[in-house]
């Protein structure tokens, strides 16, 4: 069964340059991890 | 598919929403390995290794099986593990997810040992209608978020995951960053309409504004014109760096007026845009101050004595005099070009001017304006240049001295520019390898790869000679000792990252011998024009052939070749080809490779018709000697044995 996820996480005011220097890894973290509880591997 | 999602971010929530999620995880299957027999079991009974193998695996022995695992038998055993509930995983998903996430300096809050960048305040998590309940970092999740600040500081609900998007834009968040880049440069074009006027757009810059907007309004101010007597550089960077402002121009010219994009909600955004013109007018109003007081004070150099460039390497005034140094030594090397290029200097002249360029090169380092911006390093030594009167030629060498400072940047436009910079990088160079201060791995804290890459930019721009053997060992002359072959392999090294081609032709190039960086360049392309075309592999076969024949010989001996001990057509036919294509000069490399490869055919002929071990040494020498003369006219251009297709 299938159902849609949200997840929100809430900070305070984010510092923009360290912050875009590490946003094109952050969507890699979150793949590497759906795949390691095996929840699909996305090719 | 469960992994695909999207993230989406603000300054105050990183969210992350999949569309269709499974409920249960998937199968999961777990393999354990072991000892080899030979340490697992004694006389046929399981040892006490195995005994814990089985423990591990929390199993009874007798379900330990074995499996092969490098070259040896091994117990084995594998479990598969029964799906679960998605729902109690999310929350150690979530905790690895947060402490994946690496922003270099994070921060601890309240009295919890863990560290994120900036304090974790609220955790939403709701799959399908369920809200998952979890503590994370001293916070409860709960299914709850919270509005745009000025819209309200009190959470709201929602009551389902899709629910959130909605009710979140009615409190005045655009969560996704690319309607906000979008919003902000539709604001852009109407301004432009409006006011006639058009915003430089820094791609970087535009980033920064939609990470740290909920709610972005673009809005134009302006600033009183007498500080347009700054120069435009100066203006820039204090808006962009302090303020994050775009600036404005009219037909190409800076104007008195600025973009600010704001994160407000607000029904007075002209109280806004006053704001930050208070802002930024104390801000120039600083920095013509400085201007003005670096002006009275005009560029000096002695206070370069008495900062420290790094230790062991002394002031930042003995730099200069080694930079000094190896201006003149190029100066010399490219004297009939510079005279060529500026007929008003003659040897004395340039060498003169040369001489104060670099003198003076550092001295804005000094001025209070760098001081404040330091990015503007160059730049100001080139404004008060001009501000005094100085050479043009002086004052571009200044504002040039530090190109190329990144990978897209300009190049010094002179030669008289290029060799001021390559002054300043060579010293950074040289003197960091005099003291051991050697990159290593992808450790490099003073740039010196980057300061390669730059003198070898810098030199095929110009087309200059430099040979990194003979013109680097030169310079190293009024360094401390060091091993110069580490300088020379470091340089060497850093040709197979600036090339973009087979690593092995750049290996046949180097092992060529050549050193001087323009003709390794040509060479290096030459030859990777060559190996791109279709039938470059079946040629390739003959000249390799010709490599692995001449393999074990002395190449230092002379390689005297008789033609009156050819005993048949097909050595006389290679011989005279090959004597053909010696004789001639060539344009390019391409068109002398054209000409030894072109020798083909007669090579082939020679392979197949002329035994060239033969018995009789004299007859063997000689063909020896013919192979191996062709393989050195190759060399003269790249080692072929190096090369691999």
């Amino acid at each position: 069964m299938i159902k849609p996820l949200l997840i929100e996480i809430g900070v305070e005011e984010l510092p923009a340059i360290p912050f875009l220097k590490e946003l094109p890894t952050i969507e890699k973290q979150w793949l590497d991890i759906l795949e390691k509880k095996c929840f699909g591997v996305c090719v | 598919m469960a992994c695909a999602f999207e993230f989406y971010y603000t300054p105050r929530r990183l969210v992350l929403w999949h569309e269709s999620f499974p409920t249960e995880q998937g199968e999961k299957e777990e393999e354990f390995f072991g000892a080899p027999l030979s340490v697992a079991l004694k006389d046929g009974a399981p040892t006490p290794a195995a005994l814990g193998f089985a423990k591990k695996c929390g199993v009874e022995f007798s379900e330990i099986a074995t499996a092969m695992k490098d070259g040896k038998e091994v117990l084995y055993y594998k479990r598969t593990i029964a799906p679960q509930s998605s729902k109690p995983l999310l929350k150690e998903m979530i905790e690895q997810f947060i402490k994946g996430l690496n922003f270099g300096k994070s921060m601890r809050w309240g009295f919890l040992e863990e560290s994120f960048i900036r304090p974790i305040r609220w955790f939403g998590c709701m799959l399908g209608d369920e809200h998952v309940p979890f503590s994370l970092f001293g916070v409860e999740s709960t299914p709850f978020s919270y509005p745009h600040r000025t819209i309200s500081y009190e959470p709201f609900a929602y009551m389902f995951a899709g629910d959130y998007f909605e009710r979140l834009a009615q409190r005045g968040v655009v969560l996704y960053p690319s309607k906000r880049e979008e919003i902000i440069l539709n604001a852009f074009k109407a301004i432009e309409a409006k006011e006639g006027v058009s915003i430089e757009i820094d791609a970087a810059l535009l980033a920064e504004v939609v990470a740290i907007t909920e709610y972005p309004t673009a809005l134009i101010g302006s600033f009183e014109e007498r500080f347009l007597r700054l120069p435009p550089e100066v203006i820039i960077t204090s808006m962009k760096e302090n303020q994050r402002y775009f600036p404005v121009f009219k037909e190409g010219k800076l104007t008195n007026r600025f973009i600010v994009v704001s994160n407000a909600i607000s029904d007075d955004y002209d109280l806004i845009v006053r704001g930050n013109e208070k802002v930024l007018r104390a801000r120039l109003s600083d920095a013509l101050f400085f201007l003005d007081n670096d002006l009275k004070k005009g560029l000096c150099y002695e206070g370069l004595k008495d900062i420290t460039y790094l230790d062991g390497l002394g002031s930042l005034m003995d730099k200069t005099e080694r930079e000094k140094a190896i201006a003149l030594y190029l100066s010399e090397q490219y004297q009939e070009r510079l005279i060529a290029e500026h007929s008003r200097l003659n040897e004395q002249s340039l060498n003169a001017l040369m001489e104060k360029s670099v003198l003076y090169a550092k001295s804005d380092l000094l001025s209070e304006m760098v001081y404040e911006f330091t990015e503007l390093q160059g730049l100001m030594g080139y404004y008060y240049a001009k501000e005094a009167g100085e050479d043009e030629l002086f004052a571009l060498a200044l504002k040039e001295q530090y190109l190329p400072n990144s990978e897209e940047s300009a190049l010094p436009s002179t030669l008289f520019s290029a060799i001021v910079a390559l002054a300043y990088k060579l010293d950074s160079l040289i003197a960091l390898f005099s003291i051991n201060k050697i990159p290593t791995g992808n450790k490099d804290p003073y740039a010196l790869r980057r300061a390669v890459n730059g003198i070898v930019k810098i030199v095929l721009e110009q087309g200059i000679a430099f040979d990194i053997s003979k013109d680097l060992k030169a310079l190293a002359q009024g360094y401390k000792a060091f091993d110069f072959a580490l300088l020379e392999s470091f340089f060497l090294e850093r040709m197979y990252q600036f090339f973009d081609v087979n690593p092995s032709i750049i290996s046949a190039v180097i092992s060529s011998g050549e050193r001087d960086i323009v003709r390794l360049s040509l060479k290096i392309q030459a030859l990777a024009t060559m190996v791109q075309d279709d039938g470059f592999k079946e040629m390739f076969s003959t000249f390799k052939r010709v490599a692995n024949i001449i393999k074990n010989m002395d190449m230092n001996q002379t390689l005297s070749i008789n033609p009156a001990l050819f005993e048949n057509a097909y050595e006389t036919a290679l011989f005279d080809a090959f004597t053909a294509v010696n004789a001639k000069n060539y344009e390019s490399f391409e068109a002398h490779l054209d000409a030894l490869f072109a020798l083909k055919p007669h090579i082939d002929a020679f392979f197949d018709n002329v035994m060239v071990n033969a018995e009789n040494p004299e007859l063997r020498a000689n063909r020896q000697n013919l192979i191996a003369s062709i393989y050195t006219a190759f060399k003269s251009i790249a080692d072929i044995k190096e090369i691999t297709l």
